[in-house]
């Protein structure tokens, strides 16, 4: 039986470069690869996009709730174990996913975007590395500068308005 | 639980049968699908491993010994397809029959997959037969560290091209890859954690694997019928698992506890499942002692009081089926447990108390909602089991009248303690942490103490009596509808000679019951038992009625209404001497004095009355209306009074159904009644 990891792969991107009628791909091997340019109004381009957003989201809300547990109960150990995790997800998966301004344009993509990036920010803030979180934080201040009153999904349960996520973000920062 | 985790084995091998039925029969086949049957337990993997033997034409040692052991160095480096497939076929083996060897080559050949570990298929391998070693090993700091490596290496990388593949249906396209074995890499990381890793005895560290047992919950286990039928996947079990881990009976969402308590319930089940075939059998007995010592491992794993607040309610649970057993059979077998009802109370007082500054949630709990109702299930089977094993120390002094004293007062000690509780946290209605079920609990408890002092005991001091006197008048107080216990209050009494303070007992918790708006407005209302209280109501603002509730028990409807007719008798025959008096002497003072001619008949004996037979007549005459009078008042009082009396016996069953029933409307009403216009002197008191 022929093996072939590699057609999934190339099949999303081949889904993925349908919707982008960007330049043409640079001869240059080494060459950085594009971020979007373009956004997707509709079909499995947006709706693949969305569901990953959606599932980065539930993922991040059931980690916060273990993160939030082996603290509480002063695990090192499985702290150990699961920030190393938690790092490592959101170093492989959620800051690729979150490298394009394109979702924040987007208005079906938008609000998703926002709430993971507060979660990141919170989340990297419980890592103990206030430097990533404020890069996150300075990208959001940028992406959704003019938006404040947009409501996002954050402090987990709520729905806030951007500017007041901010604000509360910026406490728990302090607070650690 | 054991029968669904085979069930679902075996419904996830047959899925291996068509996958493999399409392709030419090779061993080497069935090793690229075996993430289809790796999770099978170990009988159901044997005939599974028999078939395809039989399929490929030689057993799978044999073919790993043909086609897959190691090549020599100077053969260049080997591909990394037959290293996976010989560290798949080790572990396939080592499933199978347990051996240690088995696992040892597996291990080995999956650390030289290390170079290729960038292809996903060779990453899940790779990690799943290390976690599987690390079980082996008890470590599960290793296990939790390969299953979380396993799950950020290879499964989140496929999950995208996954749903690629299968929005365009092409998740089942023969060339789609290593991506279409995600929904069976879900079920075979969910059986490893949830499954195998307590198979292998693994108690504790497992928290980190909270947060995938979620992951896994949400939308992924069973998220694929067409793949995996719904009846095949361990959903079922892993939301069973999951809704512990977030619930109130949590230790802050601690995996490792969450899965300790539930290995307990199991062993619980099997404990009352031999209770109530067997009895109280050796087998039983050796059961229960099992099931107290995972309660107990449990226990030593929560971190929380939330947790121990869990443990203590199961515990307490079966308790109560202990004592309840001892008293339906009449054993008393030595039973050893690691609990008691107290060590349960200490763990409420602790959830109360943080309700009085506010640290609840340092207790463990998500929210107040959780908090509660764990405080709530706690009281509810400390009630229980205090019920119960007071119950079972009455029976026990019925059956041994010799220690009936003693078996008395320990009956009266666990019913004291537990209205010790209810005095200390009951305070308001709105004490969120006792169950409405607790007042008729108290008054239960209440009636315990008077029956264990008064009924059961043979020879109680004068301070019991007088304790028993009093909480039968505060069983009243909390619950006056239950019919019973008026009659034993009266038999008390007479027990002790002082049946004529019965009206002076009884009158509060009459007048209480009658004036109580809370009645009131439920019997307006036409609540549930609306009919039966207020024929009770109506019999309390009666005294004669309330006299009939003390006394009238072991006389009984018939001898009332017996004893009515006799009255009606009496008084016919009273009526007759009346009027034959008043004939009598009517005849002789009526107009005056008798003229010449007059030839009435005169009385046999002769003649007309003189004076004194005029005086004797008037006084039977004077004597007789007076008792007609009574007879008329006492017939139109009992004619009244025997109806409402009668009417009243229609509420029998009514405190049995609410000790049945936690949830019974009654409850409800009965801690409002409780609340309203309550004096001090009248509450439960130790």
């Amino acid at each position: 039986m022929t093996r072939t990891t590699l057609f999934a792969l190339a099949l999303a991107l081949f889904v993925g470069g349908c919707a982008s009628d960007g330049p043409s791909p640079s001869l240059d091997l080494d060459a950085e690869v594009p971020k979007d340019v373009n956004t997707p109004l509709g079909g499995v381009t947006l709706s693949q996009r969305r569901l990953e957003l959606v599932r980065a989201h539930a993922d991040m809300v059931h980690f916060m709730a273990t993160l939030d547990s082996l603290q509480l109960r002063r695990d090192q150990n499985g702290q150990v174990l699961f920030k190393g995790f938690v790092d490592e997800y959101l170093g492989t998966h959620v800051d690729p996913m979150l490298a394009t301004e394109m979702h924040s344009k987007q208005p079906e993509l938008s609000g998703l975007d926002a709430t993971i990036r507060f979660l990141e920010a919170e989340m990297l803030t419980k890592l103990r590395s206030p430097a990533r979180a404020q890069t996150t934080v300075d990208e959001l201040e940028r992406l959704y500068k003019g938006r404040e009153d947009m409501l996002v999904d954050w402090p987990i349960g709520k729905k806030t308005t951007l500017k007041k996520a901010m604000d509360l973000l910026e406490d728990r920062k302090w607070r650690g | 639980m054991k029968t669904l985790i085979a069930r679902l084995s075996l419904a996830l091998l047959l899925l291996a049968g068509p996958a493999a039925a399409q392709e030419e029969v090779s061993w080497d086949q069935y090793l690229d699908y075996a993430y289809v049957f790796s999770s099978a337990d170990s009988g159901a993997l044997k005939a599974r491993l028999d078939q395809y033997a039989r399929d490929a034409g030689a057993p799978l040692d044999k073919h790993i010994a043909q086609r897959l052991m190691p090549l020599a160095s100077q053969n260049g480096p080997e591909p990394e397809e037959r290293v996976r497939r010989r560290a798949i076929a080790h572990l396939l083996l080592y499933l199978q029959n347990g051996s240690g060897d088995e696992l040892e080559q597996s291990v080995e050949a999956a650390n030289q997959l290390k170079p290729y570990l960038g292809r996903h298929e060779n990453k899940y391998w790779h990690h799943y037969v290390l976690a599987h070693d690390a079980l082996e090993r008890g470590r599960p700091y290793d296990f939790v560290g390969h299953v979380l490596d396993l799950w950020i290496g290879a499964v989140v990388p496929l999950e995208t091209p996954y749903e690629t593949l299968k929005a365009l249906s092409l998740s089942e396209a023969p060339n789609s890859g290593f991506a279409s074995s995600l929904p069976f890499l879900y079920e075979n990381v969910a059986r490893l954690v949830l499954i195998k890793s307590q198979q292998m005895g693994i108690d504790r560290g497992l928290d980190p694997l909270g947060a995938i047992v979620r992951l896994l919950a949400d939308k992924r286990v069973g998220a694929h019928p067409d793949v995996i039928p719904l009846a095949a996947s361990s959903l079922e079990y892993l939301e069973r698992i999951v809704e512990r881990l977030d619930g109130p009976k949590s230790d802050a969402g601690s995996l490792t506890f969450t899965l300790a308590l539930f290995e307990a319930s199991k062993l619980h089940d099997n404990a009352r499942g031999s209770l109530a075939t067997e009895g109280l059998s050796d087998a039983t007995i050796k059961a229960i002692r099992v099931a107290g010592a995972a309660y107990r491992t449990a226990e030593d794993r929560a971190d929380t009081t939330s947790g121990e607040a869990a443990v203590q309610t199961r515990v307490l649970r079966q308790l109560g089926e202990i004592y309840a057993a001892k008293q339906r059979l009449k054993v008393d077998p030595e039973i050893e447990t690691p609990f008691t009802i107290e060590d349960a109370i200490l763990v409420y007082m602790k959830l109360a108390d943080a309700e009085v500054d506010g640290s609840w949630m340092e207790l463990g709990f998500k929210d107040r909602d959780g908090y509660v109702a764990a405080m709530r299930g706690l009281w509810e089977d400390i009630q229980e089991a205090t019920l119960n094993a007071g119950d079972y120390y009455l029976s026990r002094g019925v059956e041994m009248p010799h220690l009936s004293d003693d078996y008395s007062r320990n009956a009266a000690r666990l019913y004291s303690r537990y209205l010790g509780l209810f005095q200390k946290y009951a305070l308001t209605e709105s004490a969120a942490g006792v169950p409405d079920s607790a007042y008729f609990a108290a008054h239960e408890a209440a009636r315990g103490v008077g029956d264990a002092f008064l009924l059961y005991a043979q020879h109680p001091t004068p301070e019991e009596v007088e304790l028993g006197i009093r909480r039968y008048r505060s069983a009243l107080r909390v619950f006056p509808f239950d019919r019973t216990l008026w009659s034993a209050l009266t038999a008390a009494l007479e027990k002790q000679g002082r049946e004529s303070d019965y009206m002076a007992l009884v009158r509060p918790a009459a007048e209480a019951a009658t004036r109580s708006r809370v009645v009131n407005r439920w019997v307006a209302a036409g609540e549930p038992e609306a009919e039966r209280l207020a024929a009770l109501q109506r019999a309390f603002s009666d005294s004669l009625a309330v006299m009939y509730l003390g006394f009238a028990e072991s006389s009984g409807v018939g001898e009332l209404e017996r004893g009515l007719s006799a009255l009606r008798a009496e008084k016919a025959g009273v009526e007759q001497k009346v009027a034959k008096l008043r004939r009598q002497l009517g005849n002789k003072a009526g107009p005056g004095p008798a003229s010449m001619d007059d030839d009435s008949p005169r009385r046999s004996g002769g003649g007309a009355l003189d004076a004194a037979e005029m005086a004797e007549a008037q006084r039977e005459l004077t004597e007789a209306s007076a008792l007609l009078e009574r007879l008329d008042q006492q017939i139109e009082a009992r004619s009244r009074t025997i109806p409402i009396y009668v009417a009243t016996l229609k509420s029998d069953g009514m405190g049995a159904e609410m000790r049945a029933r936690r949830d019974h409307p009654l409850h409800g009403m009965l801690r409002r009644m409780y609340h309203e216009d309550r004096v001090s002197d009248d509450a439960p008191e130790e």
